[in-house]
């Protein structure tokens, strides 16, 4: 289908939804021409609703046997939540500050409410972009053919001269990663920054990052950390796998954190904080093996031995992290 | 109820003072009149001297949707809706002007995600004697169709045209129809009206006394878009007095408004032997789902020629394709990118080795002429007023 897939890895245990990836992708793209509302960036805290709410259970993507499964398009207050001005100017003259609306819901909006009860309450954060995928529920979906996959890079576009606006890429999306713009009728979405990266840079998102917990490269770069993270290792999973597109964007999933306390405030032994099943409902089964890998190599590191696969998610140095502008491996 | 709805919303448009034009029996050719200007104003007098014609769009679902909620709202809206047509044309345009009643004015919006309502006009590239329409919709690979729409927007003027010859094939080209389309709210209904030149880069109307054309209808509320519409099937305009091409004309008219053509009885039996491997129709869906067009609603999409080029001779007119990326195989693995490839089985054409596109219908040219116009017109027969119960029990299939 492509020549060579670029793909990203996030690693979860670093993320602390500071939302500059979120900014970053907004200044850069969404903050003009009826993109307002969008977020093709956005940091969910997980367990939680998520953005759009309740992406999860919108449908979409493939089953089993590889055909499309239809879903649902969110709702634009009740489940995006449709950005508000406050009356900044009006509390000159007295005015209460309001923003003159009811808001029903927003992106961020159970920030850090995570699922539980104190001590035992857990979340982590899950920052999300479009998957690039490589069987794309929204390519299948759109009968316009107005949705491409790159050859060169795998970037997954829509093309905005054949789009009609139908917005069967959104509901067919298991990931809602694709927003309608009402002010244009056509559908837009995350474009891996392509501009960006056809000059050998990164995502503005992946760039920005504070915690340094995003990897770019090509799969095929066997001298990439991303290849390293995702083939070598295997530690680097896709979201929600049983979708059946075959995302491109791969998580190291969180390890499970500190114990559980009992009801004396002790802590239990070789409990786990995350519940294991909760991390495979996101990961898949892969999940269990992924986590034991990266225990095993944290060990390693204690002991002071040597470990690839932490020193990559250590993130040294941005040179290796982004790798844009590899050639293949020969190899392959 | 809404047919007369309909009429009183038609005869509301034309000013007093002008005696309007005596109406139209329903029939595939519609009368053009001849005037000096043709006006986009749907009140503009002019209009009320062409005669107007009562048509009826049927609800179409080509191409499912892979929305779940329009998918639950095919449940409630079925049956044909009713409109209005009239034609006019001049020394170097043609317009077409379309009303129907619809209680509610939808218009895409930013606050709640409203689909707009919409109507689209559709004018065949290649037409005429001894050639069969094109695949109504989308056009088909040997016969492109060139398509203006006008979709209500709140925000912005949303106008386009394309050139589209099959499923998912569609150009935007320069926009060089005149469109309007105006809600009123007395008659509560809308009035779509279409002027453009006979002749440009992709289109030569000029000199033909009959020229096919084809409307569709979105309805907003319905949350129609795209596939899912209402659709008038392939009618023609006569520019009247011109002397047209009478069998062009009948040609056109085979089959259509009524006309007998052949065994009905006979022909669903002969369609229950023949056709039930691939296609679902009625109560037949023995098939696996997407193979082949769905045919339940066939009978309002399609022409009565069009179906019979399409038995004998099913290379003549080929149908990409929905969108074969809805299915792909596992059978072989992986590719050495990480994706699945498309599964071939639900791809509706082959590509010859010297890039001829061949229908993977097989060719029932040894039927008779008889047996072949019994199946056609029990094909007429299909999808008069509603989906069938064999599209809403799978709505994320291809049809």
């Amino acid at each position: 289908m492509v020549e060579r897939q670029l793909a990203m890895v996030m690693d979860l245990n670093k993320c602390i939804g500071c939302q500059t990836c979120t900014v970053a992708c907004k200044t850069q793209w969404t903050n003009r021409d009826g993109r307002e509302g969008m977020y093709w960036n956005n940091v969910e805290t997980k367990p939680g609703m998520g953005y759009p709410k309740g992406w999860e259970d919108a449908g979409g993507g493939f089953d089993e046997n590889g055909n499309l499964r239809p879903g649902k398009v969110p709702g634009r207050r009740s489940q995006y939540g449709v950005p508000w001005d406050y009356n900044h100017d009006e509390l000159f003259n007295g005015e209460i500050f309001s923003s003159g609306q009811k808001a029903k819901y927003g992106p961020n909006w159970d920030e850090d409410v995570g699922e539980g009860d104190f001590p035992n309450n857990f979340y982590f954060y899950l920052p999300r972009i479009c998957n690039h995928c490589s069987n794309p529920a929204c390519l299948a979906a759109c009968n316009n053919q107005a949705i491409i996959k790159r050859p060169q890079d795998g970037i997954v576009l829509v093309d905005l001269d054949r789009c009609q606006g139908e917005q069967q890429c959104i509901a067919a999306c298991p990931y809602k990663k694709v927003y309608f713009n009402a002010l244009r009728s056509r559908t837009e979405k995350c474009i891996f920054c392509f501009p960006r990266i056809e000059k050998g840079m990164p995502p503005a998102c992946a760039e920005q990052c504070v915690g340094r917990i995003r990897f770019v490269g090509f799969l095929d770069d066997e001298e990439g950390q991303v290849y390293k993270l995702v083939k070598k290792y295997k530690v680097a999973l896709p979201l929600h796998p049983e979708a059946g597109t075959e995302p491109n964007v791969y998580y190291v999933p969180p390890l499970a954190g500190p114990l559980q306390y009992d009801e004396e405030g002790r802590p239990i032994e070789g409990s786990e904080r995350i519940p294991p099943a909760y991390l495979e409902s996101l990961f898949g089964p892969e999940v269990h093996g992924a986590l034991d890998r990266l225990k095993a190599e944290l060990e390693k590191k204690k002991r002071g031995e040597s470990s690839e696969m932490l020193d990559a998610l250590i993130a040294y140095s941005h040179r290796d992290m982004f790798r844009i502008k590899s050639k293949p491996s020969a190899a392959q | 109820m809404s047919w007369s709805l309909s009429l009183v919303a038609a005869l509301a448009v034309a000013p007093a003072h002008a005696k309007p034009a005596e109406p139209q029996t329903p029939d595939t050719i519609v009368v053009a009149k001849k005037v000096r200007k043709i006006s986009v104003e749907p009140t503009d007098k002019q209009w009320s001297k062409a005669p107007p014609m009562e048509v009826q769009f049927s609800r179409q679902r080509t191409v499912s949707l892979m929305d779940m909620d329009a998918n639950e709202k095919l449940e409630t809206t079925l049956g044909p809706r009713p409109a209005t047509v009239r034609v006019l044309y001049n020394a170097d345009s043609i317009g077409i002007w379309v009303n129907w009643p619809d209680p509610v004015k939808d218009e895409l919006n930013l606050d709640d995600g409203t689909y707009g309502d919409a109507m689209a006009m559709s004018l065949p590239v290649v037409f005429g004697p001894g050639e069969p329409l094109p695949y109504l919709g989308m056009g088909d690979i040997e016969h492109p169709v060139v398509i203006a729409s006008k979709r209500a927007n709140r925000h912005a003027k949303q106008e386009r045209q394309f050139i589209a010859a099959g499923f998912g094939s569609l150009q935007p080209i320069d926009i060089n129809t005149e469109m309007s389309m105006t809600y009123d709210d007395a008659t509560k209904s809308w009035t779509a009206v279409f002027v453009r030149p006979y002749t440009d880069g992709n289109l030569d109307l000029a000199g033909k006394p009959v020229i096919p054309f084809a409307l569709a209808m979105w309805d907003g509320s319905d949350l129609e878009r795209g596939g899912y519409k209402s659709v008038l099937r392939w009618h023609a305009i006569h520019l009247a007095p011109e002397e047209p091409d009478a069998t062009y004309v009948d040609a056109l008219r085979w089959g259509e408004d009524g006309r007998e053509i052949g065994n009905v009885a006979h022909g669903k039996e002969l369609a229950g032997q023949l056709c039930v491997a691939c296609h679902h129709f009625d109560d037949k869906a023995m098939a696996m789902p997407g193979i082949a067009p769905n045919l339940s609603n066939i009978g309002i999409q399609a022409s009565a020629s069009y179906l019979r080029d399409s038995i004998t001779e099913p290379s003549k007119v080929v149908v990409r394709n929905p969108n074969s990326n809805r299915h792909y195989t596992k059978a072989g693995g992986r590719d050495d990118r990480g994706g699945y490839p498309i599964n071939p089985m639900y791809q509706w054409f082959t590509k010859s080795e010297d890039g001829e596109y061949v229908s993977k219908m097989p060719k029932y040219g040894h039927l008779t002429e008889t047996d072949v116009n019994d199946i056609v017109a029990y094909l007429k027969s299909l999808g008069a007023d509603t989906p069938s119960a064999a599209d809403l029990t799978n709505p994320g299939e291809d049809q």
